[in-house]
């Protein structure tokens, strides 16, 4: 059984206007969105901007309200439990943010920031807090003079390992990190990344890697996803989808990241002018009048497309066959 | 555009109705009564009584409510038992004196705080900028009123150069005369009103414009080779004075806040002293009258703030 | 050669007052930018690559900046022009692009009215042919509907479209060169990729020069043709795009290629460099200011004062301590 289960997750916001200003229309920020995510493994949900990738991460965190669907935390229905066993699931998904300065209170001392959390879920003497709080800046790699500062006082990247402290705090089985380096430089970067995969191998937890960086994806996840106007328009393993992508947009998204590598470099824009051409002429037939792309189709054990209907029931006859 | 106004509007009726019942249910938990002191000190409870009944003041609250404002509609706004006149014909000279006071005020501060507020913001840190500040912080930090006594002191009393009551000489006589007169009767209290309402402004406009200074589209027209003079008369003036144009309907409040203080240090004939006058003698007629006309105009004034907000900014203007 | 340099930047420094005190922001900065070339600045936020920038630009408050050296545009010092005669430069001979496209436009003026300003001070047209070559500039900057677009509003535009308007008003004058400040930054990937074409096109087309600025490896690997790298204000190392990527020499570029995430390095630590980018206020007057950053390195491997070395042509690093220099075999300094 896979530790979280998001079930056709829609979140719609309205639209009011007109004279009345009543509900005329609805953005339909996430419409329909299916994924797994099983313990201990880093799933990776990649789009631009407006493709709905933090409202998604926000609904499974609760930060949301869903519209519609199912989200299964360890196979129960969360939507539907009592409070005492939402509690339970909000000790045990945790968020980290892209933001750190304004996601943590700026009154506040780095104790009492990370300390929160497990005030809020576990009732500890404030001597075992305070070990505890140094235990976790230490997981972090920051000393106890850390403990009495205030947030301002660190650099970005200090104050994004707080966050994750604070989001470790509570020994959570999922952590969603929104964009948890893109303010980041690189070099900052990659320490925070070297931060958030140590604790998964000394902690086990599974994270729900929320970016736009494809190449910062590919070093972190195992499974990813693309999304695209509200929808999931590819999931497979990593190398289904840097090596064998299907869909189009994803083929495009892939082809536009500037790599480093220099030789290549003319070679790649013809190819990056090439899919960019393809994807003017065909993008009309991978996506339904609405602009809305097709539902996922399998085309082999992990990877999955939303592939045109006339190409996918193709698809899945040779899939069949493969079987 | 038009119907988002007519939107805002339409929503200004249920707060007027909302308005009118709290006015006239705290009119009506004022304590005293409006007869003792008006009749004849020797009259009894009894006759005070049957005072009260016959001008139904014993009715249940809903019905006297319900009397008001079909009296209101028929622009009956019923009698003043202090003045022994309609309170319409009452509040209508009045309303015409505080008219002219509160729109030579309000000119008066935009002539001062507009450049005050621009100067400053464009030579931030410089010496001016300071003196301006200190005169700001000072005078917020001054009770309104005591700005008002002290001004009608010196300038009135002391130096003798204003008159010191009413809204015109008793002498004026003809058309420019009249104008005249009551020109020089406005100026002490349009000044020092002016002096004080300012205030805001400049800090506002003094903030709005440091900001724009240091925006990243002042950057780009500095990049296009835009004269610096050009630079603050289209892009820095332009849009910090946007919020304050914004801000006009909303002096409106302030305008008919401060007339209060204004007119009854002043004792100038207006509804501010009106109002004053009103409460000390409990003439509940027209006090009900005077913060209902005195909320509606707030609200007109949002709405004015909105509309004008509306028309000059294209953020806001495309629904 | 000499005649296709542009902009001949020589030993050029650039202080803030901070508190009563001025600071250097950058330091000692030589470098040529030649017609039909895209030279690259690239570094970390605080670097000063920015300041470059705006620095050539003249785009500091002089009260608070204070610049020496040369900045030698066309033959003439930009640092001893006036405000006027810089105005005729700006906007007419330098044409700059901004990070944020929605922030670098007036919110308040219609897009044609933005593009034409810059019109208004440099050419001699009528209103009528203004608007014209506003539309036309939209065309070439690829806007679908120019007369639309040239009606509405920053707000009413994409990011992607915001830029290509910025773009627009940049080389509306032709300019001989232009700067981009973060151009791609605030956008998607897709969006950067048109972008940093329609930037090569233009370049390409008026056989100019650019200064791209950008943190972004990728982006300059796949657009420069000539890279500066800076660190806490002094440029590094300096070279063609081919040098610095295939043969990269100082420690600090060689730190930052490392540290990029890689196809192959899925499984991997990535590099992470010790310690902070030291402050404007921390800065060291003298040594080699990257030396804290590789404390395994013998500090006789760094010169006391550090020089720029040619080593082939065109391929310039600061410090000695590039020939000493192995990155270490754990990789050090995951705790700062």
């Amino acid at each position: 059984m896979s530790l979280i289960e998001v079930k056709d997750l829609q979140v719609h916001f309205p639209i009011r206007s007109g004279f009345w200003n009543r509900i005329t229309d609805q953005v339909k920020a996430v419409d329909g969105v299916s994924f797994k995510i099983n313990a201990g493994e880093t799933f990776g949900l990649v789009g631009e901007s407006g493709s709905g990738k933090t409202t998604t991460g926000r609904a499974v965190v609760g930060l949301e309200k869903a519209t519609g669907g199912q989200i299964l935390y360890q196979g129960e229905n969360i939507a539907l439990n009592k409070p005492k066993e939402r509690l339970n699931y909000n000790q045990n998904v945790q968020m980290i943010f892209q933001d750190s300065l304004s996601s943590l209170n700026p009154r506040k001392r780095i104790e009492t920031i990370i300390a929160e959390p497990l005030r809020n879920f576990q009732k500890l003497d404030s001597e075992t807090e305070k070990i505890r709080v140094l235990q976790l800046l230490d997981i972090v790699g920051l000393g106890p003079d850390a403990l009495y500062k205030y947030p301002h006082q660190f650099s970005g990247g200090q104050r994004q390992r707080i966050g994750i402290a604070r989001a470790v705090a509570t020994n959570p089985k999922l952590i969603i990190a929104d964009e948890p380096v893109s303010a980041l430089d690189l070099s900052v970067q990659a320490q925070v990344l070297n931060f958030l995969k140590k604790i998964q191998r000394e902690f086990g937890v599974s994270y729900l890697f929320i970016s736009h960086d494809l190449g910062v994806v590919r070093h972190m996840c195992d499974r990813l996803a693309i999304m695209n106007h509200g929808r999931l328009v590819e999931v497979g393993s990593r190398d289904d989808i840097y090596n064998h992508p299907l869909h189009i947009y994803t083929q495009r998204l892939l082809e536009a990241i500037p790599q480093v590598d220099v030789r290549h470099r003319q070679e790649r824009q013809q190819e990056r002018l090439r899919i960019e051409k393809i994807y003017q002429e065909q993008k009309n037939d991978y996506y339904d009048q609405a602009g809305m792309a097709y539902p996922l189709v399998q085309v082999s054990q992990t990877h999955f497309v939303a592939l045109p209907p006339q190409a996918a029931s193709k698809r899945k006859l040779t899939a069949q066959g493969v079987d | 555009m038009w119907k988002v106004i007519l939107r805002r509007v339409l929503i200004m009726i249920p707060e007027i109705i909302l308005l009118s019942i709290l006015v006239f249910l705290l009119a009506k938990m004022m304590p005293g009564d409006p007869f003792t002191g008006s009749i004849n000190p020797r009259a009894g409870t009894a006759e005070i009584h049957h005072l009260m009944r016959i001008n139904g003041l014993y009715d249940p609250w809903y019905q006297q409510y319900w009397n008001w404002i079909v009296h209101l509609f028929h622009g009956n706004l019923g009698q003043s038992y202090q003045y022994h006149e309609s309170v319409a014909n009452l509040i209508g000279q009045r309303a015409e004196n505080t008219l002219w006071l509160s729109l030579f005020t309000m000119v008066l501060t935009y002539l001062i705080a507009l450049p005050m507020g621009m100067y400053a913001g464009r030579h931030e840190g410089k010496l001016p900028d300071t003196i301006i500040r200190i005169y700001t912080y000072v005078t917020y930090c001054i009770p309104f009123f005591v700005i008002l006594v002290v001004g009608l002191w010196i300038f009135g009393y002391v130096l003798n150069w204003f008159p010191t009551t009413g809204s015109i000489s008793a002498t004026a006589s003809g058309f420019s005369g009249t104008i005249l007169s009551r020109f020089y009767h406005m100026l002490l209290p349009g000044l020092l009103g002016a002096l004080f309402s300012t205030v805001n402004i400049v800090q506002y406009l003094r903030s709005e414009v440091i900001d724009a200074k240091r925006s990243d589209y002042v950057k780009t027209a500095r990049a296009k080779g835009v004269p610096e003079k050009a630079i603050y008369r289209h892009h820095i003036f332009r849009n910090s004075l946007l919020p304050i144009a914004a801000f006009g309907g909303y002096s409106i409040t302030g305008l008919l806040n401060g007339s209060i203080f204004t007119e009854s240090i002043f004792s100038y004939p207006g509804m501010g002293l009106l109002f004053v006058n009103s409460i000390s003698y409990r003439d509940y007629t027209v006090i009900t009258a005077l913060v209902l006309l005195f909320g509606i105009l707030n609200l007109l004034g949002t709405l004015l703030s909105d509309i004008i907000l509306g028309i000059v900014d294209p953020r806001i203007r495309i629904k | 050669m000499s005649d296709q340099t542009l902009l001949n930047i020589k030993n050029l420094s650039t202080s803030f007052k901070i508190e009563g005190e001025f600071y250097e922001a950058i330091s000692q900065i030589n470098l040529q930018v030649k017609r039909d070339q895209i030279l690259a600045i690239v570094g970390e936020s605080g670097c000063g690559k920015s300041t470059l920038a705006t620095t050539v630009m003249g785009l500091h408050d002089p009260a608070i900046t204070k610049s020496t050296g040369q900045v030698v545009f066309e033959g003439q010092d930009l640092l001893k022009m006036n405000e006027v005669q810089y105005n005729k430069i700006r906007g007419a001979k330098i044409g700059m692009i901004f990070q944020d496209p929605l922030s670098a436009l007036n919110p308040l003026k219609k897009i044609k009215d933005q593009i034409t300003e810059v019109m208004d001070y440099h050419t001699q047209l009528t209103e009528k042919q203004k608007s014209e070559r506003a539309l036309e500039l939209l065309q070439d900057v690829g806007i679908d509907n120019p007369q639309r677009t040239a009606r509405q509003f920053p707000h009413e535009l994409s990011g992607g479209m915001r830029q290509r308007v910025i773009i627009a008003i940049a080389i509306a004058c032709k300019p001989d060169l232009l700067i981009a400040d973060e151009p791609t930054t605030a956008l998607d990937v897709t969006i950067q990729a048109q972008i940093l074409d329609l930037i090569r096109k233009i370049q390409q087309e008026n056989h100019s020069g650019v200064i791209l600025i950008t943190h972004d490896l990728g982006v300059v690997a796949q657009t420069a043709d000539e890279v500066a790298v800076m660190y806490a204000g002094q440029i590094v190392e300096q070279g063609t795009v081919q040098q610095i990527f295939e043969n990269p020499l100082h420690p600090y570029t060689r730190s930052l290629l490392r540290s990029v995430p890689q196809a192959d390095s899925e499984n991997d630590e990535l590099y992470v460099i010790a310690g902070n980018v030291p402050s404007l206020q921390q800065m060291p007057k003298d040594g080699d200011r990257f030396a804290p950053r590789i404390p395994w390195v013998p500090s006789s491997a760094h010169e006391k004062h550090p020089t720029m070395h040619q080593l082939s042509a065109g391929h310039q690093v600061r410090c000695t301590c590039y020939q000493n220099f192995n990155f270490p075999v754990a990789p050090k300094g995951v705790r700062q």
